[in-house]
């Protein structure tokens, strides 16, 4: 964190950019620890595991708490869809995370970079490879949980949907999406996503912009040095 | 021509009325009686001869049930006696288990079946053929009065032979003589069905409310079998008794019958609870431990009938039961019960009622209830999450029972406990308090995996002195008889069998119970000492003691049996419990999921029976869940669900493998590029 205030700094996230990440790591986090416990239902048989249920306050309560925390990943989630639709910056922002060969060129530059085979950094623009990395895998992993959650809170609407017979086996497949998937998706956000903003050794304690929105020049300058150029891009291609 | 064609023509009309007449006449033989109510009739007697009191016609003979109601017109004796209340296993193949694990086994019934009460000794039926006297245990004629007979309906083996022959016809058309050996004959040897007669179907037993087991039974115990069914009609009084040598007389009560010397009579199409638990109450007890009172079963309390969910004949929903007469009761299917095993399931479950409304049921909800618990689940498991009335979770035959009021005395060789595992005096809590005084014992039941579902159950366990013989893969066992008389010479005189002293009570309840290597050596050396000194033909047999799955030939030298998890023993029954049903609001998870997932819970942390004495006399125990085999929540095994995980879990493995050499590599970077 830089506390030196005559440090120019530069606008890189709006306030409802800000927001929905805000309710989308709080959900998240929610989910996670609440999942704990019900992961724990996997072993219902193992009284170790079941303790923890019982340390959570029991069932009933974890569910309630992991339910209201999918509630408000739905909101987080349903919040970005309608900024992505309605906000400019928003529709603007989610062109730029589109995967574009660059992003490929990026990540093959990086390893060799990596390696000493080259001896800058790429240069990215808004995003990086790596955050629409996060981005994506953010995405997908809404679309994944909160579908399956679904599924699996209103299993009997959800059966009176389906052909007789399928019910059960598309309870049973949602229930086997959301357990895996839930494991990739904290595995990513706690190993990767943390890494990438918090313990990267120049990153490390971490950055405030979640919170502000703002990153200095200096930082703009060196992780994403064409972003200027990428928005003036894409204002004439507007204008045209 | 035209008188001629006149004349015709009114020939014409008067033969056509003739006809119609005649037709209508015809017309009421042809209908059947409008059913649900038998209009006045006569009785009969065995010969098909009217029985009339009033007119002083055949009025000493008693009557025939087979005569009176199967009568031309009326109903159909045969296909009623089908049903397996009337026969019992007779007749019935005997299963592929039963054929591997049990070496006296005859038939899957009662009848030539396993055994009557939870596990071994039980008294078996005698084979057909027999070249030994010492070696007949239990004739056919002995099945009616070794008091199997006071609740079989009569028919089937109480009627025909184990060639189809009706006893009494049979006796006389091959000379034999009764109470004599007959040839070692297994339905003959000793029997006087030339004298007793044979017990018929008995249709008012079932189907009259009024009518007297007691005094049934008594003309049974005194031998007088074809009298019993009138006797217990009510219809007159039996005098005398074949069992002491005295004539046997029917006396009928004439205010009983019409001016025509017909019987109009008190007969109900669906029996009551109570003539249902006539039988099915003591059994019931003793296996499951049911009470089938308003206090414990829910759907006594709403006034059901036993009927209703066990309907039959023309009521009955599954086709494989219905039509008119057939009187395939409809039932359940429990895990050691394989009497006409086809019809397994043809009663009405708790689905049928709950989800359509039946009867008034309500409609059972589950909101939140995740579907793999309904499917994994069965519903008697959170329905009857306790048991209020002692089952005998033990049954061992192998010591001496001394307790009060056991009777008749042989069934001392059997010792029972409780859900509990507390030393239990069935036969006397049975005889003193009978099923109105059931003391009330809660526990809560061993659940097991049967058939794909969970259940709660009586998993049966046992001990037993056994044989093992020659080139047989399943085990055979000594005499019931015989284990007692052991026992009871021992008690009169300690110098006989004198290693029987060495069989002390270690679990301090106060009743011994064989548990150490020097124990069982004495239980199986006392036994096969006995049988030799009985000429008990022992010839390629060997004594064992068999503690449930345990084949011990000695004290130190055992072996495993095969068995189903579900199983304590193959040598012992086990019993779903679906009566006595607790109210919605009682069930388990009324209270939360933590009534079962919790760590004090009983469905997965319960210690349940494994082996009912350690060597210190105490309980060997395993964990509920390990008895259910719990690995992990079973998931659905189909193609979606298994592609699904390969799915998610290559992906995570690949996923996370790219990130964090991601990771590595650039914090690698960035420590070298600052060395």
């Amino acid at each position: 964190m830089d506390n030196n205030n005559e440090v120019k700094r530069t606008k890189r996230f709006n306030i409802f950019f800000r927001t929905q990440h805000i309710l989308m790591f709080v959900s998240v986090t929610a989910l996670v620890l609440t999942a704990i416990p019900l992961w724990c239902l996997r072993y219902p048989h193992s009284s170790d595991l079941t303790g923890i249920i019982d340390f959570f306050g029991g069932l009933e309560s974890v569910r309630v708490w992991h339910h209201m925390a999918g509630w408000m990943l739905t909101f987080a989630f349903a919040y970005h869809l309608l900024y992505v639709f309605i906000h400019p910056e928003g529709r603007r922002d989610f062109l730029f995370m589109m995967p574009r060969r660059k992003d490929f060129q990026d990540l093959y530059h990086n390893i060799l970079y990596f390696f000493g085979k080259r001896n800058e950094l790429p240069q990215f623009g808004r995003f990086s490879y790596f955050e629409k990395f996060d981005y994506w895998a953010a995405f997908w992993g809404c679309v994944i949980m909160i579908g399956t959650g679904l599924i699996m809170l209103y299993p009997r609407k959800v059966t009176a949907l389906l052909s007789a017979g399928w019910g059960s086996t598309v309870f049973d497949v949602a229930l086997e999406a959301h357990f895996h998937e839930a494991i990739l998706a904290a595995l990513a956000l706690f190993i990767w996503h943390m890494f990438n903003v918090h313990f990267k050794p120049e990153k490390f304690p971490g950055s405030l912009v979640w919170l502000h929105g703002k990153i200095t020049e200096e930082e703009h300058q060196k992780e994403h040095p064409l972003e200027n150029e990428e928005i003036d891009k894409y204002k004439t291609f507007k204008e045209q | 021509m035209k008188r001629l064609i006149v004349f015709m023509l009114a020939v014409a009309f008067c033969l056509g009325a003739f006809t119609l007449h005649a037709e209508n006449q015809k017309e009421p033989e042809k209908k059947p009686a409008a059913s649900g109510v038998c209009p006045p009739f006569y009785l009969k007697d065995e010969a098909g001869n009217t029985i009339d009191p009033v007119h002083n016609v055949n009025a000493d003979k008693p009557y025939s049930p087979k005569q009176t109601c199967g009568a031309k017109g009326c109903h159909d004796y045969n296909k009623i006696t089908e049903g397996f209340h009337f026969t019992q296993g007779k007749g019935e193949k005997v299963p592929k288990l039963f054929a591997q694990r049990y070496n006296w086994v005859s038939s899957p019934g009662n009848y030539g079946g396993t055994w009557c009460s939870p596990a071994p000794l039980y008294r078996q039926l005698a084979s057909k053929k027999n070249d030994n006297a010492r070696m007949i245990d239990m004739t056919s004629f002995d099945f009616v009065t070794a008091t199997c007979g006071n609740c079989h309906p009569g028919g089937g083996p109480l009627e025909y032979d184990r060639e189809g022959n009706r006893y009494d016809e049979s006796m006389k058309k091959q000379g034999m003589k009764s109470a004599e050996e007959n040839g070692l004959n297994g339905d003959y040897f000793k029997a006087r069905w030339s004298e007793t007669g044979i017990i018929e179907a008995d249709c008012l037993l079932c189907h009259m409310p009024e009518f007297n087991f007691k005094e049934r039974n008594k003309q049974i115990e005194n031998l007088n079998f074809k009298w019993a069914a009138t006797a217990g009609s009510g219809l007159a009084t039996v005098e005398g008794s074949i069992k002491e040598g005295k004539p046997v007389k029917a006396t009928y009560d004439k205010s009983k019958f019409d001016e025509n010397g017909k019987v109009s009579l008190h007969i109900v199409v669906e029996p009551r609870n109570s003539t249902c638990l006539h039988c099915h109450s003591k059994p019931g007890w003793k296996k499951r431990g049911a009470s089938f009172s308003p206090r414990t079963d829910v759907h006594i309390r709403a006034g059901l009938r036993c009927v209703d969910c066990h309907p039959a004949g023309s009521r009955a929903q599954d086709k494989r039961i219905q039509g008119k007469e057939v009187h395939q009761i409809g039932k359940g299917d429990d895990p050691s019960g394989h009497v006409r095993d086809d019809l397994d399931n043809t009663m009405l479950d708790c689905n049928y009622c709950h989800t359509n409304g039946h009867l008034g049921a309500p409609i059972a909800k589950h909101n939140g209830l995740p579907p793999h618990h309904l499917e994994k689940i069965a519903c008697q498991t959170c329905h009857i999450p306790w048991r209020y009335v002692k089952s005998a979770q033990v049954q061992v035959s192998d010591v001496f029972n001394p307790a009060p009021k056991i009777s008749p005395p042989p069934k001392r060789i059997w010792t029972f406990y409780d859900g509990n595992l507390n030393y239990w005096n069935h036969y006397g809590e049975l005889n003193m308090f009978t099923k109105e005084d059931q003391p009330t014992t809660p526990f809560q039941p061993v659940l097991i995996r049967y058939k794909g579902k969970i259940y709660p159950a009586n998993r049966v366990h046992s001990a037993w002195p056994g044989l093992v013989e020659e080139g047989k893969s399943g085990l055979n066992q000594p005499l019931m008889k015989d284990i007692f008389m052991m026992w009871q010479m021992h008690n009169e005189d300690s110098s006989k069998y004198p290693e029987l002293s060495r069989i002390i009570d270690d679990s301090g309840d106060g009743v011994p119970e064989v548990n150490k290597p020097e124990e069982i050596d004495a239980v199986i050396n006392s036994v096969r000492q006995y049988l030799t000194d009985t000429k008990y033909d022992l010839t390629g047999k060997k004594v064992v003691w068999v503690l449930n799955d345990r084949l011990y030939y000695s004290g130190n030298k055992w072996e495993k049996l095969s068995k189903y998890d579900y199983e304590a023993s193959p040598y012992a029954s086990v019993y779903k419990y679906s009566h006595d049903v607790a109210p919605a609001k009682a069930a388990l998870g009324s209270k939360g999921c933590s009534d079962c997932h919790s760590k004090n819970s009983h469905f997965f942390f319960a210690q349940v029976v494994e082996y009912p004495f350690g060597e210190d006399g105490k309980p060997l125990t395993i964990k509920q869940a390990d008895l259910l085999g719990y690995k992990e929540v079973p998931r659905g095994r189909n193609p979606w669900t298994y592609w699904t995980a390969v799915f998610f879990k290559y992906l995570t493995i690949v996923v996370l493998f790219g990130l964090v050499v991601h990771m590595i590599l650039d914090a690698w970077k960035y420590y070298r590029k600052k060395s």
